[in-house]
């Protein structure tokens, strides 16, 4: 007999594994039902879908139950069935404990059979109930057995009629199976055994040796009234258990959803958490939370530790940090944190203040706060010692700007004069030879009188003049010193030429020019720089007109002598010695090169790929900017589509080669080649 | 389901197995002590027998609430217990000892349970059981038979099995002397 109402065998899919999963029937695999049950259930996409899931879900919710309630009904049973023979071995011992035959005494047969065949008639279903709880082979057995039970009974207490009550008080039990199928067995055992008995032993079933005809149906007709009202009893059972499995597959869908979007949502916190963590503490800015009631922090940014020169661990203490700020700077910002903190409110203008580091570095640090309405104070702290250092740095070459356009200026204002001066200066010059000659002659004139008449006091106050005067040596070196005056002042007009055109404002258009003669120009104009520290080696070749920013190329060769100057006087502070720079510019088919070498110390490794960068800088703070190689790059590379390059060497110097196009041709096809 | 066609088998075989009977007089023997008046009726129990406590019920049953019948009871030995109480719940019925056997004898019977009923005139007209099956209670045609004689018409059988232990291990010596007699 098939006895499974509701969990029938079937292959279902899970809707979250790939492989089908039979529904137990014979409740042998049972965990599988409910382990499944707790797997992360499918979150469904559409209606149709979810129907069919929730559908299925709520089969196998149905089938699990009904399986519980049949597994633990089966238990039930099994103490049943154990208690009804311990209860008919003692019935038996005290109704009819012995027999007397004409033997003697003996323990009476209904002793023996409440005993052995109890136990016959237990063996089977208790068998089954340990070995195979839930099947539904289970139950029925139980069913026969428990109506066998029926009948041990009533013979037993002497076929009392009201023993047969225990037949519906069985149908009662069984029917907590919510199995209809198994009162038809039980019922068809009761109407065999009445059948049977009726016919063989009437006495036994119906306490009477004749019966009328339809005792039979009778019983038969009391037992299906009883069995009808069962049945309906436990189909509107099952039907509320398949209801609270569909309730149940309902929730498990909405616990699904609900797990599902606080999945989602936790993953989403976890990245966003992770990218927020990654953008506060990955960051050169610091961020960090105080606690104004409790004046303590609540939180502060790792990379703190960089800041502080400390060890992460170091963070926090809060004595620690507040000792970190400049004993200068302390007061007036507890104060203003103080009187920020009093009352909410948004991002507000930053305070900047200083840190003294462990390594007793002073941090210019900038701080952006928000307070908010539980007066925390959350702020982010930026290491701005750079910016102020840049900041200097911009100032001073604003300033020296503004000397150079000053210096342009006055150039062009010597430049009228110093050409008087020197005009002046050749004529007398001249007018000083001709006057020595005339000087010369007229002390031969002197001689002469004397010689004539030693006491001629014109002659003699004219030689005593002479000698007051040493004319001897005015004559000598009066020449000399028009020269040098006049070397002076061609000198100085040279300068002041070379200032003008150095300082000369470009034209929007590039222009040919003689790229020697600028370059002469620049190292006139440099010449300060490098005069006390090293020579010069011009080696000028043949080069033809070079189409550029004549004024730009200047500043970028400029920039490149100034580092070399400066590269020399570090390299050669120690021993004094003077270093070499050397020029020299030669020419291609379509370009034209400048090569500076210079006796420095070479350009270290690792920072040979940063030169270019702006604002990088190796020299000492106020020395340099960190711009004039950059700026010399922007120059020939980006405005002149030429090429900057240096070769170096640690100990022996450094050489860059400023390489122009001639012009736009050349320019097109080098800036081809740079792409 | 051997078994149980095994364990239902027997359980019939041993309920349904009539103990033993002799031949009882057709009238009643002069011998007795046993009371005879009017309609005379007697049952002869084993007082331990558990088949026993069914035979009083069903004479209990059988007799109604009132009879005018001679009724006795005759006992192996003393009745206790629930068995004195049923004796005791026939109506006009008296205990009689018959340790020996002797009365047991004389009407032939060697089951407990075996009743003997006469007409005024001292005709047998019923001997038997009064039960189903070996302890069994409830209507059956020996007990409806005794109650028919009881009400003065005539009983469906004059002779029935008996469903009982064995009176010869009460008083085997009585019981033997008497048949050998």
């Amino acid at each position: 007999m098939s006895g499974q109402t509701l969990s029938q065998p079937k292959l279902v899919r899970s809707p979250t594994q790939s492989v089908p999963i039979k529904l137990p029937r014979d409740g042998s695999k049972p965990q599988r039902v409910i382990t499944h049950r707790y797997q992360t259930p499918h979150v469904p996409t559409n209606n149709d879908t979810q129907t069919s899931v929730g559908d299925t879900r709520r089969e196998q919710i149905l089938a699990d139950m009904a399986l519980r309630l049949r597994r633990s009904t089966d238990r039930m049973f099994l103490w049943l069935l154990l208690g009804q023979w311990l209860f008919a071995v003692v019935l038996a011992m005290i109704i009819t404990p012995f027999d007397y035959t004409a033997t003697g005494r003996h323990l009476h047969f209904h002793v023996w059979i409440a005993f052995g065949f109890g136990a016959v008639i237990n063996v089977f279903p208790t068998i089954l109930i340990l070995t195979r709880p839930g099947w539904w082979l289970t139950r029925h057995a139980n069913a026969v057995s428990q109506m066998l039970w029926s009948g041990v009974l009533i013979a037993i207490t002497g076929g009392r009629v009201e023993t047969h009550f225990h037949i519906f008080a069985s149908l009662g039990v069984l029917a907590l199976y919510r199995d209809w199928k198994v009162l038809p067995t039980a019922t068809g055992v009761v109407v065999v055994d009445h059948l049977l008995r009726g016919v063989l032993w009437p006495d036994s079933v119906y306490g009477v040796g004749n019966p009328e005809w339809w005792v039979f149906f009778e019983h038969v007709a009391w037992i299906l009234v009883m069995d009808v009202v069962l049945i309906v009893a436990v189909i509107r059972g099952s039907s509320e258990m398949k209801r609270a499995a569909g309730r149940e597959a309902r929730l498990e869908r909405i616990n699904a959803t609900i797990e599902a979007t606080i999945g989602q949502r936790t993953t989403e916190l976890k990245e966003s958490t992770s990218r927020y963590r990654d953008l506060v503490e990955n960051t050169a800015a610091v961020a960090f939370e105080y606690d104004v009631a409790r004046e303590a922090i609540v939180y502060i940014a790792p990379q703190a530790a960089r800041l502080f020169d400390c060890g992460v661990e170091q963070l926090a203490n809060q004595r620690f940090l507040e000792s970190m700020i400049h004993p200068d700077d302390r007061v007036s910002l507890f104060g203003e944190l103080i009187a920020r903190g009093a009352k909410e409110r948004p991002w507000s203008d930053p305070l900047d203040f200083r840190i003294v580091t462990l390594a007793q570095r002073i941090v210019h640090v900038r701080v952006f706060l928000s307070v908010t309405s539980d007066q925390r104070v959350r702020a982010i702290a930026l290491d701005v010692t750079r910016q102020r250092q840049l900041e200097t740095d911009l100032q001073h070459a604003q300033k020296l700007e503004s000397v150079g356009r000053l210096a342009a200026g006055v150039a062009h204002e010597i430049n009228t004069p110093i050409q008087f001066i020197g005009d002046s200066v050749v004529f007398m010059a001249s007018a000083i030879t001709d006057v020595v000659d005339v000087l010369e002659k007229q002390g031969e004139v002197v001689k002469r009188a004397l010689a004539l008449n030693p006491d001629d006091a014109l002659a003699n106050a004219a030689v005593a003049a002479a000698n007051a005067a040493d004319l001897e040596y005015i004559v000598a070196e009066a020449p000399k010193a028009g020269e040098r005056a006049r070397d002076g002042v061609d000198r100085v007009s040279t300068i002041v030429r070379s200032m003008k055109v150095f300082a000369h404002p470009d034209s929007a258009e590039m222009e040919p020019v003689d790229l020697n003669h600028a370059l002469t120009t620049t190292l006139t104009i440099a010449r300060n720089e490098y005069r006390y520290i090293a020579d010069l080696d011009v080696n000028l070749g043949e080069l033809p007109p070079v189409t550029c920013f004549v004024g730009e190329v200047n500043q970028a060769i400029l920039n490149i002598i100034v580092n070399a100057s400066h590269a020399i006087a570090d390299a050669h502070q120690v021993s004094g010695n003077r270093g070499k720079i050397t020029v020299t510019t030669t020419a291609g088919d379509d370009w034209a090169e400048i090569s500076i070498r210079d006796t420095g110390g070479g350009i270290p490794d690792h920072v040979r790929d940063r030169v270019f960068d702006p604002f990088f800088t190796t020299k000492d703070v106020g020395k340099g900017t960190g711009q004039g190689l950059s700026i010399a790059r922007s120059i020939i590379v980006d405005r002149h589509h030429g090429s900057l390059r240096f070769e170096t060497e640690r100990g022996n110097g450094t050489t860059f080669f400023l390489r122009l196009p001639l012009d736009a041709s050349a320019r097109a096809r080098m800036q081809q080649e740079a792409a | 389901m051997a078994c149980i066609a095994l364990g239902v088998g027997t359980m019939h075989a041993h309920a349904t197995k009539a103990g033993e009977q002799a031949p009882v007089p057709a009238r009643w023997p002069a011998a007795s002590n046993l009371p005879h008046a009017g309609v005379t009726i007697a049952m002869f129990v084993h007082p331990e027998c558990p088949c026993t406590r069914a035979s009083l019920a069903s004479l209990a049953t059988a007799v109604g609430d009132h009879t005018n019948a001679t009724i006795t009871i005759v006992a192996s030995n003393r009745l206790s217990g629930s068995t004195a109480h049923l004796a005791s719940s026939v109506a006009g019925a008296r205990v009689m000892l018959d340790v020996d056997g002797t009365e047991a004898a004389r009407f032939g019977a060697k089951t407990s349970g075996q009743v003997v009923a006469y007409d005024a005139d001292g005709h047998l007209v019923f001997a038997g059981g009064i039960t189903a099956a070996r302890g069994h209670i409830g209507p059956n045609v020996g007990a409806s038979s005794i109650a028919s004689i009881i009400a003065g018409t005539e009983p469906i059988t004059s002779a029935r099995d008996v469903f009982g232990c064995s009176l010869r291990e009460a008083h085997p010596t009585g019981v033997d002397q008497q048949a050998r007699q």
